[in-house]
């Protein structure tokens, strides 16, 4: 099974310590073949509607900036326990925020 | 959290953690049994305690002190407390003092090699292939019995049985706890990879039962690899099965079909390949060739799914390497199953007969009575050969040996083709013009590949006439025609054509029309590897259809898509060096000083070119066709020297050019790389080098 982890801004900066840990981790998983992308967002970003077949695009950023995604990561797990649980020891390292687990579908599924 | 979800939790946490902490128990209690029952015992705990008070911070470290503890418990309790178990708790209770970080330690360095330990225990070639796979599924995949069972298709009891079994064999023969070095390591670690791989074919090969939780066994294979490379990781074979496992896990969602039929790789629809897992497939064979070494069962047999995964559709795909692979791994595994494969191979790369040759070889191999495959196999060949009766009694041969119900009913379907098409009589022949029509008016092409295809079928209507019979046709008159259309073409071009041929062969042989491999006189040829892919010629043709694009850069493109020169090369050109009615301009001599710098690697590329000629004196040409011809008189405008292709403004007094570069007529500089590329790519999106890549 696959999902996409996702934290929301607002994370404090990252010191030193929570660098090394994080960086740390992210290994370990991708050497277990648990993470098979990562990587931060631009929080600005670029809005793109479509109605009626015109589309409208839209340079940030934007006001609700609370709520935009500025990290993710793709993982490949057994069960949605076992990412919440690999979601549970990010945040230990992070420290305060949110964040979303998404269950990815895929053609299989 | 309700109980069910802590439940769940727990069980999460536990396949993550469980290999590290049975193998922290059995190197601390030295038998297999006895760790397993106080892990066992922990995992309890933590299901009666992680509900109220939360998953702890480091589960693994905290599932292990609790073993640990109930391990004293335990043998405390135990009335026949000998002295080893006196010693054994003494230690234990030492090891209690310790402080959790040690244990955090000792959970991240020292217990990575007891996991590496865990698995050649639990792969003791002591042990019935069955028990390896129930107790490494138990141990290392922190799995339970009743998983097991389910994914195996047997009783819960029969798993656990195996279980015991397998410990108290290890018991008896007291068996160490450690990897084993010297020549035993090979054997020892061939014995690790074969259950992994045993594993992850049970998953893959469904020989029967229902999907999702065979395709869990993939996965779970893949992780045991995994592990496995990095806790080994300068053994190039095991890197060889983890790329194995994830090329094949690549295709997963393209091998059955809705209704659960197998899908075969040449019919597989390539855009459900999962690119993700085709990725970490290279890598890990780049790991594998990086760790040196002969070349291994698993890594050659990686290298032919690499061969297959680079292929964008299945008649590029490079079977003349495949069978070369091939021919390396008999030598390594000699099996009758890679001789099959070797066979299906070679039908591919030099037409049936050479398949099928080798095919009938393996009839009386005992090892293959049973297998459904060697009839399938040959009835395939046997029809592309026409052979229709022979073929027919094949796939039923086939269809009665298979297990599985959706391949057993394609199986039929295809006997009972062959059937009809042994009783038509020949007066019904289709002729070249109406197959190649039917051909064209399938619906699981798209428009650019009809469009490609139409145009090789109308050669070949034109070379062989549309009224010839189908029958007739023979691949000797195919290979004629062809030379007669392409024998001039590039590479790219000519396998192109080539490819819509077998397509067409093969798609005649299914509608029961077999024409034999009607490619089988055409030889594919060397296309030159690199990065750079060539643009799609239709693609280039709607360029040169663009109104918007200005003189200057049509013509730069046009020369380059017709003389394959160099993007350097051509930019370097100037007026008075070209011959205007030889369609050709000479390649300024000592290029890399008017360069400025960069010249160097751009010469150094100029070696490749093949649009280039090269007379008696050295002097080097570029050569172009008339498109460019028509063009260059309106570029120059008059000119008599410097420059062909000029820059839009005059430079800036900051940045003088070199006196070569500067047109003495209009004083501006020449074209500068970086900016002919960038308009390219503004237009078109791709780099010059793949318009002239061919």
């Amino acid at each position: 099974m696959r999902f996409l982890m996702t934290t929301k801004a607002g994370v404090a900066a990252p010191d030193e310590r929570v660098h090394v840990e994080m960086a740390a981790f992210v290994e370990e998983m991708m050497r277990a073949g648990v993470v098979l992308a990562t990587g931060g967002l631009d929080p600005a970003g670029t809005h793109i509607s479509a109605s009626g077949g015109e589309i409208t695009v839209t340079d940030g950023p934007f006001t609700e900036a609370k709520e935009a995604i500025v990290s993710f990561a793709l993982v490949e797990v057994r069960s949605k326990e076992e990412a919440i649980e690999i979601s549970r020891r990010f945040w230990k390292i992070v420290g305060d925020g949110e964040g979303d687990i998404q269950q990815v579908y895929g053609p299989e599924d | 959290m309700t109980s069910q979800d802590a439940h769940r939790a727990v069980d999460a946490v536990w396949r993550m953690e469980s290999a590290r902490v049975v193998a922290g128990l059995v190197r601390m209690v030295g038998d297999v049994g006895l760790a397993e029952e106080l892990a066992q015992d922990a995992l309890l705990a933590a299901l009666e305690q992680w509900p109220e008070s939360g998953v702890p911070d480091n589960p693994g470290a905290w599932l292990m002190a609790v073993a640990k503890r109930r391990g004293i418990d335990h043998l405390r309790r135990d009335e026949r407390l000998d002295r080893r178990h006196e010693q054994l708790a003494h230690e234990l209770t030492t090891w209690e003092d310790t402080a959790e970080a040690d244990v955090d330690a000792a959970l991240d360095g020292e217990v990575g090699d007891d996991v590496l330990r865990l698995m050649f225990v639990s792969c003791h070639p002591a042990l019935s292939t069955e028990s390896r796979v129930a107790l490494t599924l138990r141990l290392l995949g922190g799995l339970r019995t009743e998983e097991i069972a389910r994914a195996f298709l047997v009783s819960e009891q029969a798993i656990a049985q195996r279980v015991v079994r397998a410990k108290r064999t290890l018991a008896t023969l007291q068996v160490p706890f450690e990897v084993p070095e010297g020549p035993e390591r090979a054997a020892r670690l061939s014995s690790v990879l074969e259950v992994i791989y045993l594993v992850f074919n049970e998953g893959y090969a469904a020989t029967a039962g229902d999907g999702w939780m065979r395709k869990d066994l993939c996965y779970e294979a893949l992780r045991l690899g995994r592990l496995l490379a990095g806790l080994a990781p300068g053994e190039a074979e095991v890197h060889g099965l983890v790329a194995l496992m994830e090329l094949q896990t690549s295709r997963l969602a393209a091998r059955t079909g809705p209704s659960g039929e197998p899908i075969a790789l040449h019919e597989q629809n390539r855009g459900r390949w999962d690119p993700l897992h085709i990725r970490r497939g290279f890598e890990a064979l780049l790991r594998a060739r990086g760790a040196g070494g002969p070349l291994g069962p698993y890594v050659l047999q990686a290298a032919i799914a690499v061969c297959h995964a680079q292929a964008r559709t299945a008649e590029q795909t490079d079977w003349a390497q495949i069978v070369a692979l091939y021919e390396l791994l008999a030598r390594v595994l000699p099996t009758p199953v890679v001789q099959l494969n070797r066979a299906v191979a070679l039908a591919m790369a030099h037409g049936p007969e050479a398949g099928l040759a080798l095919a009938d070889t393996l009839v009386t191999e005992p090892a293959l009575k049973g297998y459904h495959r060697l009839p399938s196999v040959r009835g395939d060949l046997l029809a592309r050969l026409g052979r229709h009766d022979e073929a027919r009694r094949e796939f039923e041969r086939a269809a009665d040996l298979t297990l599985n119900l959706p391949e057993r009913a394609i199986l039929l379907e295809r006997a009972a083709a062959c059937a009809d098409t042994a009783e038509a009589t020949p007066g019904t022949a289709v002729t070249l013009a109406e197959a190649a029509s039917a051909f064209l008016a399938r619906d699981d092409l798209d428009a650019a590949t009809v469009r490609s295809y139409g145009q090789t079928m109308s050669r070949l209507r034109r070379g062989l006439g549309d009224d010839a019979p189908l029958v007739e046709v023979t691949a000797t008159q195919v290979a004629e025609a062809f030379t007669a259309a392409w024998g001039s073409a590039a590479a790219a071009t000519w396998n192109r054509h080539r490819g819509a041929v077998r397509s067409f062969s093969t798609w005649a042989a299914a509608q029961g029309r077999p024409t034999g491999d009607l490619a089988a006189g055409i030889d594919r040829r060397f296309e030159p590897r690199g990065r750079t892919r060539p643009v799609d010629p239709t693609r280039v043709q709607e360029l040169w259809e663009r109104p918007d694009i200005a003189l200057r850069e049509r013509a730069l493109w046009l020369l380059l898509y017709e003389s394959a020169a160099g993007v350097g090369a051509a930019l370097a050109l100037n007026v008075e060096d070209l011959d205007l009615a030889g369609m050709r301009g000479r390649v300024a001599a000592g290029r890399q000083r008017v360069d400025t710098g960069r010249g160097e690697v751009r010469a150094g590329r100029l070696g490749g070119d093949r649009g280039r000629g090269e007379a008696g004196d050295g002097v080097r040409w570029i050569q172009w066709r008339s498109g460019t011809a028509e063009l260059i008189p309106q570029l120059i405008a008059g000119r008599r020297r410097g420059p062909l292709f000029l820059s839009d403004r005059r430079p800036g007094p900051g940045r003088p050019p070199a006196p070569g570069d500067l047109c003495p007529e209009t004083g501006r500089r020449r074209l500068s790389y970086e900016r002919a590329e960038y308009l390219f790519k503004q237009a078109t999106g791709h780099t010059l080098d793949q318009l002239r890549a061919r």
